[in-house]
C-alpha cells in the first residue's frame, strides 16, 4: 500500500462544442485500477479523485455550458488531494518522502497559445463564434505550481490528449496562491500522448469498446502491468518512457497517422512504479509467423534478449505458425536454406497487439 | 568485450541524426548524436535513425564476439535552411542566399537582415504565392512597415522569393499574412538585430503558402558572407536542435554542447536555440549553461534572449534542489525575445520581479495578443487594425478571478478585494506584471464586476 500517495483522474467523453471521444472514460476507468491495485498504484481508494460524468449525466449535455466535468471540479479534487497530504505531511514530517501525485487526464487537448498541452474540459466549444477552449488545465502551468509549492517529493502527470495548436487559446494556471518557497525538492515527469503540435488518436475501428483503449494509455497501462518491466522487475519513468514508445509506435504503425508519445525523463532522478525484485510478467501476444511458399523446412525461435534457443520448433510445410510470445524481438532461423532468405532476415517484434509476421 | 558480449557500431558522418538503440525489453541502451558505439549483450535489437521528422527503424541481430557496424547511416533532414547533407537543400538557394548575404557583407551597415522564402527540394514545389510573400513586411518596432520592404525579388523558376537590407541593430518584426486558423489576421514575428552581425530567415514555401511557423534562422557576423557549405556540422546541429524545439524535445548531445562552446563564435543563433534545447531536459546542465551564456554575452549583448535563457536556467536549476528560482538582476526588456519559450520565461520572471518587462513597451504590450505558432515569438498585429489588447488582458483577468472566487466559495468581488494577488495572477495567466495591474484597476473602477 502507498498511504502517501495520490491521485487525480479525469476521463471525458462528452464534448458538445467539439467532437465526442469514445475511449476516454474507458481510459481513465482502467487507470483508476491500476491505481487502486495491490500489485499496480497500491493507493488507498480515498486517496483517489475521480473527475468523470456518468453516462446518465452524460446523455442530457445538449450543449457545452451545461456540460460536464468543468475545470472547477478538477480545480476542486487537486485541491482536496493537496490539502490531504499537507495534513498527511504535517503530522508526519517523513511522509513527505513517499508522497506522490498522479494526475491522469484522457480526453480533448490542445496546445495553446502559451503552453505545453491543456486538457480541455466538457464545456470547451470549438465553433468558431465562440471558440472558448480556454476552460481547459495547462499541465506546464499546473506542474510548475506543484513544483514551486513542493507539496508531494514526486508528481506524475500522464496526459491522453492531442496537443494541436490553437493560436489564441490562452492556457490558464491553477487558481491557488504562490507559495513563497516550495517544501521540498518534487521530482515531475509528464508523459504526454503525441509530441507539441500533433495529435493523439484512439482507434476508430474499435469492434469492442470494453477492451479498447486510447493508442497512448493502452502502452501505459501495458507498460505498468509489466511490459516496461526491466531485467529485474523494475518499473520507472525510464522504462515506462521507452515501453510507451515502442507500444504506440507498434500500435500506430500503418495507421494514417502516426503518434509520437513525449516523456522526457531525468536519468538521474527515475521514479519507480514497482521495486526491483518483483518477478517481471511481460505480456504475451498470439502471434502467427507466415513462411514463404518456397519453404517448407523446419524453423527454430531464437530469443532476442541473447539469441539463446527458445526450445520451440515447427515445421513449415505444416502451414502458419500460430504461437503465444512474450513481448520482445525473436528471430526465426531456417534449418534449411531459404531461397532469398526470410524477411527481415527473420526477425521480427512482438509488441502491443497480436502479430502477423511475413517472412 | 567478452565472449558473450556484442559491438554496435552507427555513425552518420558530418550529420545530425540521432541514433537509438533499443534492446528486446524496449529498452534504450545506447542514444547519441551521429554516432553510437556500445558494446551490449548478443541479441536481437531495434536501430533508430531520426533526423528531424524523418524517422528509419530497423531490427538486427548481433551475435557473441561479433561487431554490426553501419557507419555512412544518412537519413535526410529536411531543413528550411539549404543547407548542405539536408534533404531539402537546393544549389540555387544556397547560391543565392550566399549571394544576398555577400551583400550584406560588403555594405557599410551595423546590421542586417535577410529573408528567403524557397520551395524544400523533395516537396511538390507548389506555385510561389506572390500575393502572400509580398505581403510579409520587415516593419519598424512600432509595426510600421519599412521603405522598401514590399521590394521581394521573386524567381519563379528556381522557387525562391528573397527580401534584405541592412539596418540598425534592434527590434523589428516580420508582418505575415495567418493561416486558415486566423483568417484576415496579420501576426507579426519578433526579430532582434544585433550589431555586427547579418540574422538569415529561411522560410519553407509549402502548400499553404509561406509557412514562417516553420522558418530558421542563422546568423553570421556581418562582414563574412553566410555559407551553406562551411560550418556544416555547426549548421546542422542547429537546425537538429529546432526540430528538437518544435517537437518539445531536447536534441543535444555531449558533441554538440562542445560545439556550442566553439561555434558560438560563428552563429550566436546556435547558441541561443542550443541552450533552449539543453533547458528543455530535466537532467542538470548548469555548468555548460552558464558557460554557453557568458560568451554569448560578449557576442550578442543586449539580445532579449540572453536574459530569458538565464531566468531558464535559474527555474531549472532551483526546480532540481527544491527552492524557488531566485529573480536575477537583468536590465529590463522592453522586446519580446525572438523564441518564444524565452517569451514566456520572461513573463514569469516580471511576475517576481516587476518591470523585468518594461511597462508601456512592446514586449508588455504583445503578451495578450500571442498565438501559437510554432518556436518563433508571434502575435496578432497592432497595425493597421489595432487589436484591443487591453480588454483582452483585462478579461483574462476576469476569468482567473472568477476560478479563485469558485474555489473558495467567495464572490468575484470579494476576490478581487482579498485574494487578487499581482504576482500569482501575472504566472497564471502569462501576462506581464503590469499588463495585470492594469487590469486590476480597471475591474476595481468597473461597476458590475461581480455580476
Amino acid at each position: 500500500m502507498n498511504p502517501a500517495h495520490y491521485a487525480v483522474v479525469i476521463g471525458i467523453n462528452r464534448y458538445p462544442g467539439i467532437r465526442d471521444l469514445q475511449l476516454a472514460k474507458h481510459d481513465a476507468e482502467d487507470f483508476r485500477a491500476w491505481l487502486l491495485a495491490a500489485d499496480g498504484g497500491g493507493l488507498p481508494e480515498e486517496n483517489v479523485e475521480v473527475v468523470m460524468a456518468d453516462q446518465a449525466d452524460e446523455l442530457g449535455f445538449a450543449d457545452p455550458i451545461t456540460s460536464r466535468p468543468t475545470l472547477r471540479e478538477v480545480n476542486a479534487a487537486l485541491i482536496a488531494v493537496t490539502k490531504a497530504v499537507r495534513l498527511r505531511v504535517k503530522e508526519q514530517r517523513s511522509d513527505w518522502d513517499a508522497s506522490r501525485l498522479y494526475v491522469y487526464a484522457s480526453g480533448h487537448g490542445i496546445a495553446p497559445e502559451d503552453g505545453a498541452a491543456a486538457v480541455l474540459m466538457a464545456d470547451a466549444d470549438a465553433d468558431p463564434m465562440v471558440e472558448s477552449y480556454g476552460n481547459s488545465i495547462e499541465i506546464s502551468k499546473y506542474t510548475q505550481w506543484y513544483v514551486g509549492c513542493g507539496f508531494f517529493k514526486e508528481v506524475v502527470v500522464f496526459a491522453d490528449c492531442c496537443r494541436d495548436r490553437r493560436y489564441t487559446a490562452p492556457g490558464t494556471g491553477p487558481p491557488m496562491a504562490r507559495c513563497p518557497e516550495p517544501y521540498g525538492p518534487t521530482n515531475c515527469a509528464i508523459g504526454f500522448a503525441t509530441t507539441y503540435a500533433t495529435s493523439a488518436y484512439e482507434p476508430t475501428d474499435v469492434q469492442d469498446l470494453d477492451q479498447a483503449r486510447g493508442y497512448f494509455t493502452r502502452g501505459l497501462l501495458d507498460g505498468l502491468t509489466g511490459g516496461a518491466a526491466t531485467a529485474t522487475g523494475e518499473i520507472t519513468t525510464l522504462s515506462l518512457a521507452d515501453y510507451i514508445a515502442a507500444s504506440v509506435q507498434a500500435q500506430t504503425e500503418g495507421k494514417p497517422f502516426t503518434q509520437q508519445p513525449s516523456m522526457p525523463v531525468d536519468a538521474a532522478r527515475p521514479i519507480v512504479f514497482r521495486a526491483a525484485g518483483t518477478p517481471a510478467q511481460r505480456h504475451t501476444r498470439a502471434v502467427t509467423l507466415k513462411f514463404p511458399a518456397d519453404y517448407a523446412g523446419r524453423v527454430s525461435l531464437i530469443s532476442g534478449q541473447d539469441l539463446s534457443e527458445t526450445g520451440q520448433s515447427w515445421k513449415a510445410a505444416d502451414g502458419a505458425w500460430r504461437v503465444e510470445l512474450e513481448e520482445g524481438l525473436y528471430s526465426v532461423r531456417a534449418d534449411e536454406p531459404v531461397e532469398g532468405g526470410f524477411a527481415g532476415g527473420g526477425l521480427f517484434r512482438v509488441i502491443a497487439k497480436d502479430a502477423d509476421v511475413q517472412l | 568485450m567478452s565472449s558473450s558480449e556484442a559491438r554496435i557500431r552507427l555513425s552518420s558522418p558530418g550529420e545530425c541524426t540521432e541514433i537509438v538503440v533499443i534492446d528486446s525489453c524496449f529498452k534504450t541502451v545506447a542514444y547519441g548524436l551521429a554516432e553510437v558505439d556500445v558494446v551490449v549483450p548478443a541479441g536481437v535489437y531495434q536501430l533508430e535513425f531520426r533526423a528531424g521528422p524523418a524517422v528509419e527503424r530497423k531490427l538486427v541481430a548481433v551475435g557473441p564476439g561479433t561487431t554490426y557496424e553501419e557507419l555512412h547511416i544518412h537519413v535526410g533532414m529536411p531543413s528550411a535552411a539549404p543547407i548542405e547533407h539536408t534533404s531539402t537543400s537546393h544549389e540555387a538557394h544556397q547560391g543565392i542566399a550566399g549571394e544576398l548575404s555577400r551583400e550584406l557583407a560588403n555594405t557599410t551597415g551595423s546590421s542586417g537582415l535577410v529573408v528567403l522564402v524557397r520551395n524544400l527540394r523533395g516537396s511538390e514545389s507548389p506555385e510561389l504565392d506572390r500575393g502572400a510573400i509580398a505581403g510579409a513586411r520587415v516593419a519598424d518596432r512600432d509595426g510600421r512597415p519599412l521603405d522598401g520592404s514590399e521590394d521581394w525579388h521573386f524567381h519563379d523558376a528556381d522557387g525562391w522569393a528573397s527580401w534584405s537590407a541592412t539596418l540598425d541593430p534592434g527590434g523589428y518584426v516580420l508582418r505575415t499574412a495567418s493561416s486558415e486558423e486566423l483568417a484576415h489576421v496579420q501576426l507579426e514575428q519578433s526579430v532582434w538585430l544585433c550589431e555586427g552581425w547579418q540574422t538569415l530567415i529561411f522560410v519553407p514555401n509549402t502548400g499553404d503558402g509561406p509557412t514562417f511557423s516553420g522558418a530558421s534562422i542563422h546568423m553570421t557576423r556581418l562582414h563574412e558572407a553566410w555559407t551553406p557549405w562551411e560550418d556544416t556540422q555547426a549548421n546542422l546541429a542547429l537546425e537538429a536542435a529546432l526540430w528538437g524545439l518544435r517537437d518539445g524535445r531536447s536534441v543535444v548531445s555531449t558533441a554538440l554542447v562542445e560545439l556550442l562552446l566553439h561555434a558560438k563564435h560563428d552563429n550566436p543563433m546556435l547558441g541561443i536555440v542550443g541552450l533552449h534545447a539543453l533547458l528543455l531536459h530535466p537532467a542538470d546542465r548548469s555548468k555548460r549553461v552558464g558557460r554557453v551564456l557568458e560568451a554569448l554575452e560578449e557576442l550578442v549583448p543586449g539580445h532579449p534572449d540572453l536574459g530569458a535563457l538565464a531566468w531558464l536556467a535559474e527555474e531549472h536549476a532551483a526546480a532540481r534542489v527544491g527552492r524557488s528560482p531566485r529573480p536575477t538582476e537583468l536590465a529590463p526588456v522592453d522586446w519580446p525575445p525572438m523564441l518564444r519559450s524565452g517569451y514566456a520565461a520572461l513573463l514569469r520572471l516580471d511576475a517576481l520581479a516587476p518591470g523585468t518587462i518594461v511597462d508601456g513597451s512592446a514586449a508588455e504590450g504583445i503578451a495578450a495578443g500571442l498565438v501559437a505558432r510554432g518556436t518563433w515569438t508571434t502575435w496578432r498585429a497592432r497595425e493597421p487594425k489595432p487589436v484591443h489588447f487591453d480588454s483582452v488582458v483585462t478579461d483574462r483577468v476576469a476569468s482567473y478571478l472568477s476560478s479563485i472566487a469558485e474555489v473558495h466559495g467567495i464572490s468575484r468581488a470579494d476576490a478581487l478585494e482579498d485574494r487578487a494577488d499581482p504576482g500569482q495572477i501575472s504566472i497564471a495567466t502569462d501576462l506581464p506584471r503590469a499588463s495585470v495591474t492594469r487590469a486590476l484597476a480597471t475591474l476595481h473602477d468597473a461597476e458590475s464586476f461581480d455580476e
